[in-house]
């Protein structure tokens, strides 16, 4: 199989495909994924979002698979936090967690499964989670 | 004589190029790589898709917090650096099997972002000549390449740069490790980091309150020390590993204790329509537990110094 279709070549995707943060003080965080996807696929990671940081979660993939769905979900309950469906299938979120949460990322690649997993309908999704201490507000 | 600082950050400078462009002898090189070349501790990708086709142990990995993501909480909030907290750049002589070259990794690692948090610039040069050296010894050497270098001479003074520098070189070491598929070396270097982390933090705190940031991050772990655990249980026929298999073992039995306080889950939008989210379950450690995860913690790391 071709790069993109190998789980193994989609290890690092995000670190050299993700848009990092403009601002600075966001951090690389090490529960960064990235995975091989097919269309119509979905699949989740834990998150771990520590309590006075904000948290930036970027999604980048490969053009042929369209559309790709992030939803942020309660590790508790899997209540939606985020569901970028709603938000025009943005690429980034910013979080404030205020008190240490248990999260659920969850990917789907939008679309109709078509059969086997090949070059065309396969590609890589990589997910960047940043951190950074949360500002103060006020004067 | 009194240096001047332009004179002292010139010294510094030509100290750190000799340091990281100082190359170990072939021979101890390519005994630890091939060291690290046999470990090949079932970190394969299957290829499967999705992200549930990594090993135990590296799924475990991903969710304990290297050492800028335990300190980062430090920054800005005007704490005093206590150096005699730190381990000695003579321990690194001691350092002679690749076990310990991989747990110090983490340990050395996790002091440079403690002086990088608390903006100590020439400790933190120390620390990351430190971290340079083990990653010689144990053949990984080649991550320092010749752009970090230079982007370390010219962010000397520079503290969110030093915290941008000193956590890449981290994941640079983790990301090779997971390349070259070296399972156990990275849980050395996990264990080791999350050790001495909670190590700092919990000798950092002068005095108990149950609203104390730092309090909170400790109470916080309870939430990884289960993925610790699972990363060490692969390795459990060491007896290097037995001996901290037990500790940790001792200071989750404290966790275990802890008491858990559950509140609604918030969610709001502040003016920015940023999520903001508060609220649901919190981990409550009290002043006797926080006293005895201490000296648990303080305990188990001191003993591996003195191995």
């Amino acid at each position: 199989m071709s790069d993109s279709t190998s789980a193994q070549n989609c290890k690092t995707y995000h670190a050299k495909n993700c848009k990092f943060n403009e601002k600075d003080e966001f951090q690389y965080s090490g529960q960064s994924r990235s995975a091989a996807f097919t269309i119509g696929q979905s699949s989740e990671f834990p998150l771990l979002a520590y309590g006075g940081y904000d948290y930036s979660v970027t999604l980048c993939y490969e053009k042929k698979l369209g559309d790709v769905q992030l939803k942020v979900m309660e590790e508790d309950g899997r209540k939606v936090i985020y569901d970028n469906a709603d938000d025009s299938y943005s690429k980034r979120k910013i979080f404030t967690v205020s008190s240490t949460k248990k999260l659920i990322v969850q990917i789907t690649v939008v679309g109709e499964k078509e059969g086997e997993r090949n070059e065309k309908n396969t590609g890589c999704v990589g997910v960047l989670i940043e951190y950074m201490k949360t500002p103060n507000s006020g004067f | 004589m009194k240096i001047k600082k332009p004179l002292l950050i010139s010294i510094l400078v030509c100290w750190i190029i000799v340091s990281f462009t100082n190359c170990s002898s072939p021979t101890s090189s390519d005994k630890n790589v091939e060291t690290f070349k046999n470990d090949t501790t079932k970190t394969k990708v299957k290829n499967k898709t999705g992200f549930d086709n990594t090993s135990a142990i590296i799924e475990s990995f991903y969710q304990i917090p290297a050492p800028d993501e335990m300190f980062g909480i430090l920054r800005g909030e005007k704490l005093r650096f206590q150096q005699s907290l730190l381990v000695p750049s003579e321990q690194l002589i001691k350092l002679v099997d690749s076990k310990s070259q991989a747990l110090f990794m983490g340990i050395y690692s996790a002091d440079l972002a403690y002086c990088v948090s608390l903006e100590q610039y020439q400790t933190s040069i120390t620390y990351f000549a430190l971290v340079r050296k083990l990653a010689d010894k144990i053949g990984i050497s080649s991550v320092f390449d010749e752009p970090l270098v230079s982007r370390i001479q010219n962010n000397l003074n520079n503290v969110d740069s030093l915290q941008n520098i000193s956590n890449e070189s981290y994941f640079r070491i983790v990301d090779y490790l997971m390349e070259i598929e070296s399972g156990k070396t990275l849980m050395f270097i996990a264990s080791g980091g999350w050790l001495e982390g909670l190590y700092l933090i919990t000798n950092a705190v002068n005095k108990y309150s149950p609203n104390d940031f730092m309090i909170q991050r400790v109470a916080d772990q309870k939430n990884t020390i289960d993925n610790l655990l699972v990363c060490i249980a692969e390795f459990n026929d060491d007896p290097y590993i037995t001996k901290i298999t037990k500790g940790l073992t001792e200071i989750k039995n404290i966790y275990a204790q802890c008491t858990i306080e559950n509140t609604d889950n918030k969610k709001s939008i502040d003016k920015n329509g940023k999520i903001v989210l508060s609220g649901g379950t919190k981990v409550v450690i009290s002043e006797t537990q926080f006293n005895e995860l201490k000296t648990k913690i303080s305990d188990l790391r001191n003993s591996l110094l003195t191995k």
